[in-house]
């Protein structure tokens, strides 16, 4: 009785979650394997089973590559800036405080800091791509106006339209976008340290400088790792930024794989052709994760 | 307890970028919001000067001539009714995963988890077609599951382990007082995991207020946009239609509630957005 | 408004979701290729008599059903035809009715073999042409080309006709789509800034870049153009190329034509241009403007010439500053030899009407597009849209705009010197994939030469 009563729930909490989950989300990464053997443009009668052609396109479409490689720069650098931003900041609100020589302690405000550092991570990406398109609008946008300001009427970059700057403008976008978050993430971490380690490391005449590499970055080399993985990811998506801020441009110095999978798809029909891009990033996400877990494992600190 | 003497104008140093970083997170947001009141031509004239006057009347315009309301209205629906959803589907799977032995239980869950992996961008085609196939393309209601869908692997692997922290023994106690299972779930074990499904709403609530590639694909019809992806196409591809601080308006009516939100639940937001991590 | 390329959008398949909840390949082979469609009906023969007031033979009393696209245009222009309509046949019924769904709403009825009768299938939720006409579904339009005009019974239909209005709606060797609504592409200049300086349109290149000089001069950089969407220099380039080449040379290009590009008449067309960017002639920072703020930096007159088309003037709206007299640009002379005119002109009909063939009434569908073509309902669509019409005999209202004046007088001096960018439709990857080169040009970054070259390597990649 109770059992039969107990199968019964769990079939009927299961059922709902389980379908949704299976229709939208399993469904469509099966279906994206299927969809690249062909040559859909997505008319009902045009779908002919054409093997691997669209990977062997995919193999030789310089575009698709100059996309991975953007993702690959990405991936180097937005982590390594933004963790490298955040981390600093973060030990920064948590030990740059109290006297000139004295102990370690937060600074003043270090709550009203985290607030407000958070402001561009809870905003939209899409409305955070509109803001800073107007920011870097090179006639009347808000940075060079402010070079103007200051007398710099003569560097008046064209931030987005100019191939050599535009990936590196996109980058910062993101970089401000993030920082915020990893900054309460690494806040966290260092709160568990505990006190009396800190003090032991000042007792021992310890800088600053060693107590952050020798002591908090070890502890929350935890944190550190999550970061790692949330930003890689970010870095392989970046869709919203560009898409919004440069399509891509100038001369495919932003494109990236998921702009390029979804200018492909719904710009130019091309369904079978994006979807096998989808197939090749699912797999480069897979290794990439593989790696990312191995790389960054290391002995978890217990204290 | 004395540090090195050198560290005193380092600390100085780090101060003054604590500040600047301070300002370069807020200065764009205070830009928009102060452009909102420019005119078009104060706008163009010089990007750093304050407004003559406050132009309320842009606000008006981008409410209602750029259908900012109507996105507005839109996104609260889809939200609203995506994040209940969410909470509702996941607590259920969550209890169940936490709380019953089943066969298939370890693949199952797994199967779930898996989808917290990859981005949604990947699948993108075969999505948009099973939701044309579906009927559900250009409504708020496919939106609605589309969004509770992959919101759910997250959600219940964050509230799996919530109700675990929670004391089984209640659950039978309540179970063997004649309480159904269901009873059970909805009476007790619910109210017993608020702050879990707080955090858990919170974090849903800002991602799917904020997404932008679902509605992107799914939804073309403009009287059906929500805000991130109508400012979007206000700004791409009507090039803000030649109303510069009606954008700038539009910029601020969707920013302002979410900073006013977060401004006065802090604690909560960033304990709730950080969850997932700190797992 | 046809300044982007439109997303073509997949049709909807009336597919199970069940396919959705099985994961196996083979299963899913249903999803990529399911529905069946109906085979085309046979051409819906005249109910009633034909007669000079009657050319099609419509059964008087059939109604008529009309479905428009409530789109940039709106849907009240299309209230006039419905009235000539019923005055023409009054124990007829037509019903009109507006959506901006016009796939989600008909392709159902599509399948059924139910369609309305006259359908304005424009918009980004269009029915997919080469569905259409792979499955023979629209009704070939010719009879209405050689039918008498509705207010003279002279001159036909076809002969009110502009310019490549029939040759772009002809789809698979027929013509089935007629577009209503007509434009002029290419770039733009301020009559009144002209006058204010002393200065004259110039009839030849060198007087061209002469002038340019002195706008220099005058601190207003000759051009801007919007880097974001380079694809806004390709109707002014591609003039450019026609003035020189001739209709020859754009159709190898609209063709994916071998030796297009490269053909010593384009590059001579490119290279002259290529003097605007050599010279520093393009306002700094373009390369980072939308359309928008390009199309405001020429209106503040910080430009000179924008790229642009009909859509421009209204699109601005009230920025456009009173007495701004906006007024499209000839493309001057540019070689001893050029193959066609000044006052040759980039320009093409848009907003297409088909009229389905398995549609109860095709008779009263083709009257009734005869009716909107009538020169009432033309210029009654001119003033309540903005924009021009297919039918070239229209009036343009007292009131209209310095902009749409310039370009009816551009139009009325080129003659049958016109032609159209049918690219962008054709192939949209490879005109962006140009475009991007385009921008490249326009920075300085690549020589027209090199542009030539480059875009008939895509050209030829593309054509495979």
């Amino acid at each position: 009785m109770a059992s039969r009563h107990r199968s019964r729930v769990i079939v009927g909490f299961l059922a709902a979650p389980l379908l949704l989950y299976t229709v939208f989300v399993a469904s469509p990464y099966v279906q994206a394997f299927y969809i690249a053997l062909t040559d859909w443009r997505g008319l009902s009668a045009e779908a002919d089973l054409v093997g691997l052609a669209n990977f062997a396109e995919l193999s030789g479409d310089p575009v698709f590559w100059k996309a991975l490689l953007n993702n690959v720069i990405l991936l180097v650098t937005l982590p390594l800036v933004t963790i490298g931003l955040a981390l600093f900041l973060a030990f920064m609100l948590n030990a740059a405080g109290g006297p000139r020589s004295g102990e370690i302690r937060g600074v003043k405000g270090a709550g009203f800091y985290r607030v407000v550092y958070f402001f561009p991570y809870i905003l939209s990406i899409a409305i955070i791509g509109v803001l800073w398109t107007n920011i870097y609008n090179p006639i009347n946008g808000l940075l060079n106006g402010g070079l103007r300001a200051v007398g710099l009427g003569e560097v008046q970059p064209s931030w987005l339209g100019d191939e050599r700057l535009a990936f590196w403008a996109v980058l910062a976008v993101l970089v401000w976008n993030g920082v915020g978050f990893y900054v309460v993430l690494f806040t966290a971490g260092i709160k568990a340290i505990p006190a009396s380690l800190l003090e032991a490391a000042v007792l021992d005449g310890a800088s600053r400088t060693q107590i952050f590499f020798r002591i908090t970055v070890p502890l929350i080399w935890e944190n550190i790792r999550t970061a790692t993985v949330y930003l890689g990811i970010a870095a392989l998506d970046a869709f919203a930024v560009v898409q919004i801020m440069t399509a891509g441009g100038p001369n495919d110095s932003t494109q990236v794989a998921s702009f390029y999978l979804y200018q492909n798809a719904f710009s130019y029909g091309r369904f079978g052709y994006a979807s096998a891009m989808g197939v090749v990033l699912f797999a480069v996400t897979l290794a990439l994760s593989a790696f990312t877990l191995r790389a960054t494992r290391r002995e978890r600190i217990e204290f | 307890m004395a540090l090195r003497k050198s560290s005193g104008p380092t600390v100085t140093v780090a101060q003054a970028f604590l500040v600047l970083w301070a300002v370069v997170s807020t200065v764009p947001l205070l830009w928009a919001v102060v452009s909102s009141f420019k005119s078009d031509p104060e706008i163009v004239a010089d990007p750093w000067a304050l407004p003559k006057m406050l132009r309320w009347e842009n606000f008006a315009r981008a409410w209602d001539s750029a259908s900012i309301g109507t996105y507005f209205g839109n996104t609260v629906i889809v939200v609203g009714g995506g994040v209940t959803l969410t909470l509702l589907l996941s607590a259920m799977a969550a209890y169940v995963f936490a709380r019953f032995e089943f066969r298939l239980k370890g693949v199952l869950y797994y199967f779930f988890v898996a989808g917290m992996t990859f981005p949604v961008f990947m699948a993108l085609v075969p999505l948009f077609f099973v939701v044309q196939n579906l009927g559900l393309g250009d409504s708020l209601g496919g939106l609605i599951l589309v969004y509770t869908a992959y919101s759910l692997p997250f959600s219940m692997f964050f509230l799996v382990a919530f109700f675990r922290t929670l004391p089984g023994e209640i659950a039978e106690a309540a179970t063997l007082d004649g309480c159904g299972e269901i009873a059970t779930f909805f009476r007790i074990m619910l109210p017993m995991a608020r702050p879990g499904l707080i955090s858990v709403g919170i974090f849903n609530f800002i991602g799917q207020w904020n997404q932008y590639l679902i509605p992107l694909v799914l939804v073309s019809d403009d009287s059906r946009f929500v805000l991130s992806q109508g400012l979007a196409n206000l700004a791409v591809e009507q090039g803000y239609a030649g109303d510069r601080s009606g954008l700038f308006a539009g910029l601020t009516i969707a920013m302002l509630p979410i900073l006013v939100v977060y401004a006065l639940l802090q604690g909560r937001v960033q304990a709730g957005m950080t969850a997932g991590a700190l797992k | 408004m046809n300044d982007r390329p439109s997303q073509p959008q997949p049709t909807r398949r009336s597919v199970l979701a069940l396919i959705a909840l099985t994961p196996v390949a083979g299963a899913l082979a249903a999803c990529a290729t399911g529905g069946t469609r109906k085979s085309p009906a046979a051409v819906a023969t005249p109910t009633g008599a034909a007669s000079a007031g009657n050319p099609f033979g419509v059964a008087v009393d059939a109604p008529v059903e009309v479905v428009v696209f409530d789109g940039g245009y709106g849907q009240t222009y299309i209230k006039l035809p419905v009235e000539l309509y019923g005055k023409q046949h009054p124990k007829a019924r037509v019903t009109q009715t507006a959506t901006q769904q016009i796939q989600q709403s008909l392709q159902p009825r599509f399948v059924a073999g139910n369609p309305p009768d006259v359908v304005n299938n424009s918009g980004s939720n269009a029915i997919d042409y080469g569905a259409l006409v792979k499955d023979e579904a629209l009704l070939p339009l010719q009879p209405l080309l050689g039918a008498p005009s509705w207010n003279d019974p002279k001159v036909t239909v076809g002969e009110t006709l502009r310019p490549g209005v029939v040759e772009v709606g002809t789809h698979g060797g027929q013509f089935t789509v007629l577009n209503y609504s007509y434009g002029a592409y290419g770039a733009w200049y301020s009559a009144s800034l002209f006058e204010e300086k002393g200065w004259t349109y110039p009839q030849t290149w060198d007087a061209y870049l002469g002038l340019c000089d002195k706008m220099a001069t005058a601190g207003i950089a000759p051009w801007t153009y919007p880097g974001q969407f380079p694809y806004y220099m390709f109707w002014w380039l591609a003039s450019m190329i026609y003035k020189v080449g001739g209709k020859e040379v754009i159709d190898k290009i609209n063709n994916l034509g071998k030796d297009a590009w490269t053909d010593e008449r384009a590059v001579a067309a490119l290279r002259a241009f290529e003097a605007i960017p050599a010279n520093g002639w393009v306002l700094k920072g373009s390369s980072g403007l939308n359309h928008t703020d390009a199309q405001m930096q020429f209106l503040l007159g910080k430009a000179g010439f924008v790229p642009g088309g009909s859509w421009l003037e209204k699109e601005m709206g009230d920025s456009v500053p009173k007495g701004f007299d906006m007024s499209i640009c000839r493309v001057p002379s540019i070689t001893a030899t050029d193959d066609r005119p000044f006052g040759a002109l980039c320009a093409k009909a848009g907003e297409p009407y088909i009229v389905p063939r398995a549609a109860k009434n095709t008779a009263g569908g083709l009257e009734f597009l005869r009716a909107m073509l009538s020169d009432d309902s033309a210029a009654n669509f001119i003033a309540e849209a903005g924009t021009l019409s297919s039918n070239r005999r229209a009036k343009l209202p007292a009131d209209a705009k310095h902009g749409l004046v310039s370009i009816n007088a551009a139009l009325a001096e080129a003659g049958d010197n016109v032609f159209g960018v049918t690219l962008d439709t054709r192939d949209s990857r490879l005109w962006g994939d140009i475009a991007k080169v385009m921008g490249r040009f326009m920075n300085g970054d690549v020589k027209a030469d090199q542009l030539a070259k480059e875009a008939q390597r895509l050209t030829d990649a593309a054509r495979g």
